[in-house]
């Protein structure tokens, strides 16, 4: 008999391979979410009058590699709809507290790019493991944006104590196209905690910045376009 | 009653072309058209590196996996999209036998046992290129089963254009011998 490399047949997919492939895809999702959600816990501590960390908000990207000092990733996601247009909410602040109901709550600081009902899609903030994307399977890696405000007009400066932007507020609501490209670089500290960051969003079809902050802990700088709002 | 029919049906294309342009865009649709643009031969070539049919599933989908996770926004031309695949698909390949190298198994022994009993074509190839290295294996399967050029097949590989062409002469040497 004579045999060809072509007579090589690969065994047929098993049943529900497709599914069984996005069913895992979902599962590590769900996995990132739970781990963001905990964070989100975490970190919210309420205290009787005394003042204790919290933050409202802290992204885990779940993949950054044991040991490294810096995160730094890209990526281009769809962007929710608000009133018949995408909308990307930035919201930025240093560490604050506020009175409420009768308790004290004490923010972390924090930066990240949201959707109208609070959903991160990408951000840091002074929590451990806090960084990264949100939901990062919606999203396709693309090429590096600038870490620099890129042409775009200092909007303030927050420091410690300041609710800034998203803190007291809706943050900064920018028109964005259907998918907006962002850029999360973290240098990690002790306890896979940020000490300090950027953060950029560009969206459109000839790349264009529509906001980027210069973050640490105590500083906050925000850089806005003209297609970003503050209600 | 008229106009809100004609409305009703002008509406349900509007939401038609609104999901068909979603979905366009929607990277899990762009992945699951790249998968079946190439899954079939990816799976022979998974099935030419390993050797073990059981293992093809799983080692695929990880693979897929991968690849979902960090695809691009657009690939320059096919070829590029290609080379990007398949090299995932073989990296995760040799991963898979990196392991099994550890775990001391023993690779397709019940293909290799079945080869002498009913001389199936397939599991004879099968038999035949895991006699080869895999740097032999992994060429022949991407030029010759596959019919990727030789430029792909060095992207693929990360090995210069020349380096494909020796490979391929000395595993179409082993690959004859092997097969007898």
């Amino acid at each position: 008999m004579s045999v060809e490399l072509e007579d090589l047949v690969a065994p047929p997919p098993r049943e529900r391979f497709r599914e069984e492939l996005w069913e895992r895809a979902q599962l590590q999702d769900r996995r990132v979410a739970r781990r963001w959600r905990l964070v989100a816990i975490a970190a919210m501590v309420i205290a009787g009058g005394a003042l204790g960390t919290a933050g409202v908000l802290a992204f885990s990207s779940g993949d950054n590699a044991a040991g490294a000092t810096t995160y730094d990733r890209t990526l281009s996601c769809p962007m929710a709809v608000q009133g018949g247009v995408p909308v990307a909410r930035l919201s930025a602040h240093a560490r604050y507290s506020f009175f409420n109901n009768g308790q004290n709550f004490s923010m972390v600081a924090f930066t990240g790019v949201l959707d109208k009902n609070g959903q991160g899609y990408a951000g840091l903030g002074a929590v451990r493991a806090s960084y990264g994307f949100a939901m990062p399977s919606l999203c396709t890696a693309a090429k590096a944006v600038p870490l620099r405000p890129s042409g775009l007009k200092l909007y303030d400066v927050y420091t410690n104590g300041q609710a800034g932007l998203g803190g007291m507020d809706n943050g900064a609501q920018c028109f964005v196209g259907a998918r907006a490209t962002m850029r999360v670089h973290a240098n990690i500290g002790r306890n896979d905690t940020p000490v300090s960051g950027q953060l950029a969003l560009w969206t459109g079809k000839k790349l264009h910045p529509v906001a980027f902050v210069q973050w640490t802990p105590k500083r906050v700088a925000v850089y806005l376009s003209d297609d970003c709002h503050v209600q | 009653m008229e106009v809100v029919t004609e409305f009703a049906g002008i509406r349900r294309d509007a939401l038609h072309a609104a999901r068909a342009a979603r979905e366009a865009v929607s990277p899990r649709r762009r992945f699951e058209n790249l998968l079946d643009r190439h899954e079939s031969r990816l799976r022979r070539v998974a099935y030419g590196m390993l050797g073990d049919a059981h293992r093809v599933d799983d080692v695929l989908q990880e693979a897929f996996l991968k690849a979902y996770r960090s695809l691009p926004d657009r690939f320059d031309n096919e070829r590029a999209e290609a080379a990007w695949l398949y090299r995932i698909v073989h990296r995760c390949c040799l991963d898979e036998l990196r392991g099994r190298r550890r775990r001391r198994e023993v690779a397709g022994v019940i293909e290799l046992l079945a080869v002498d009993d009913d001389k199936d074509a397939s599991l004879v190839v099968a038999g035949a290129l895991a006699q080869l290295s895999e740097r032999s294996r992994a060429v022949i399967l991407l030029v010759d089963l596959i019919g990727l050029d030789y430029d792909t097949t060095a992207l693929v590989l990360r090995i210069p254009r020349g380096t494909v062409a020796s490979r391929l002469n000395v595993a179409r040497g082993q690959l004859r011998k092997a097969l007898g």
